[in-house]
């Protein structure tokens, strides 16, 4: 027995001439008219837009297709390389930014030596003959009251003022 | 109707991996089997005639840039009227919800029989018609199954949603469209 159901499920294979209607689907068809008119809309819907589609050219959309495919890809491509580059760029930046300048590296001042630092214009020493010298310095480094080498200050308590200035006059020349 | 597919013929599936591996000749066979079932979905959806072309090509452009997304659960054809669909909803929403079938998208009468085109002619009109006020879902399922005889389970696959209530849609469909019959 043929349902409406049955037939339902049929129709668009019929409709696209995969199978056709048994004898019995047929006679069910004539008599039910909500089959009927579900048969009328099917065979319908299904040839919507045949004539139009027929028209269309296979070979023509293919080449408009791909041919879109292949532009699209060829302006990845350059988009690719234009970012590549950009990227190689900022990086190179970057790594100049980072390592600094290409020139050799600031140098370290030299501390001034001290001498240049501690000199005390002291004219009155100029004249002196180096055993001389050598005496003033060690007397300026022995201790406060000691007698100074080649300077006999044993007696200078006894002597007077002018006696005084003339040791002092011989020691500054 | 598109041509059919001998049993000698690579598989749809087959093509698009060749098409990944980078044969464009694939790439033909593909659009020779299945330009005219989008062709004809679009218009049944609402396209312009005038229109078609230009969408076909956009559907099987967006196909072929990620077909590494069909994964072969529903069919190729399936998961292209999908595409298609999508496709016309963005149409239609850049055409600010314009109606997309015009008076002159009638199909005009041929000289065989002019009394009988003309009502095949109107018929196909109303079915159009109520085939852009159907809600979306519906209106796949239903075309998925009467204009390419798909499965329950295909459509189902294809537009998310379950076999059972892709059932549902379909009988929703055909009974709102044979009022508009009547």
């Amino acid at each position: 027995m043929t349902t409406c159901e049955q037939l339902s499920d049929r129709m668009p294979a019929v409709a696209r001439g995969q199978i056709g209607w048994s004898a019995e689907e047929e006679s069910h068809l004539a008599t039910c008219a909500e089959c009927r008119l579900e048969w009328e809309l099917i065979s319908a819907a299904s040839g919507l837009g045949r004539d139009l589609t027929a028209a269309l050219d296979p070979h023509h959309v293919t080449e408009r297709v791909l041919g879109r495919l292949r532009a699209e890809r060829r302006s990845r491509r350059r988009r690719m390389g234009w970012a590549v580059a950009g990227i190689a760029t900022a990086a190179a930046v970057a790594l100049v930014v980072w390592a600094g300048p290409l020139r050799p590296g600031p140098r370290i001042a030299a501390p001034p030596p001290v001498a240049d630092v501690a000199e005390i214009p002291l004219p009155e020493l100029d004249s002196l003959a180096t055993p001389e010298l050598e005496a003033v310095l060690h007397a300026l480094d022995a201790p406060i009251g000691t007698s100074v080498e080649g300077v006999d200050s044993s007696g200078l308590d006894d002597l007077d003022t002018r006696e005084l200035q003339h040791v002092l006059d011989r020691l500054e020349g | 109707m598109s041509p059919p597919v001998r049993a000698d013929e690579p598989s749809d599936a087959a093509l698009v991996a060749a098409y990944r591996s980078g044969d464009e000749g694939a790439a033909a066979e593909l659009v020779r089997r299945h330009l005219g079932a989008i062709g004809r979905f679009l218009y049944a959806s609402g396209a312009g005639r005038s229109d078609v072309e230009d969408l076909v090509q956009e559907t099987l452009f967006r196909a072929f840039r990620k077909v590494d997304s069909w994964r072969g659960d529903a069919s190729f054809r399936s998961w292209l009227l999908t595409i298609a669909g999508n496709l016309l909803r963005d149409e239609y929403r850049r055409r600010k919800g314009r109606q997309m079938i015009s008076i002159e998208d009638r199909d005009l009468p041929d000289n065989a029989d002019p009394e009988a085109d003309l009502a095949a002619n109107e018929a196909e009109r109303r079915i159009r018609q109520g085939l852009t006020t159907l809600p979306r879902l519906q209106r796949e399922v239903f075309l998925l199954r009467a204009q390419e005889g798909r499965e329950y389970g295909d459509i189902a696959t294809a537009l998310g949603t379950t076999p059972g209530a892709a059932r549902v849609h379909y009988h929703h469909a055909v009974k709102r469209l044979k009022e508009l019959l009547k």
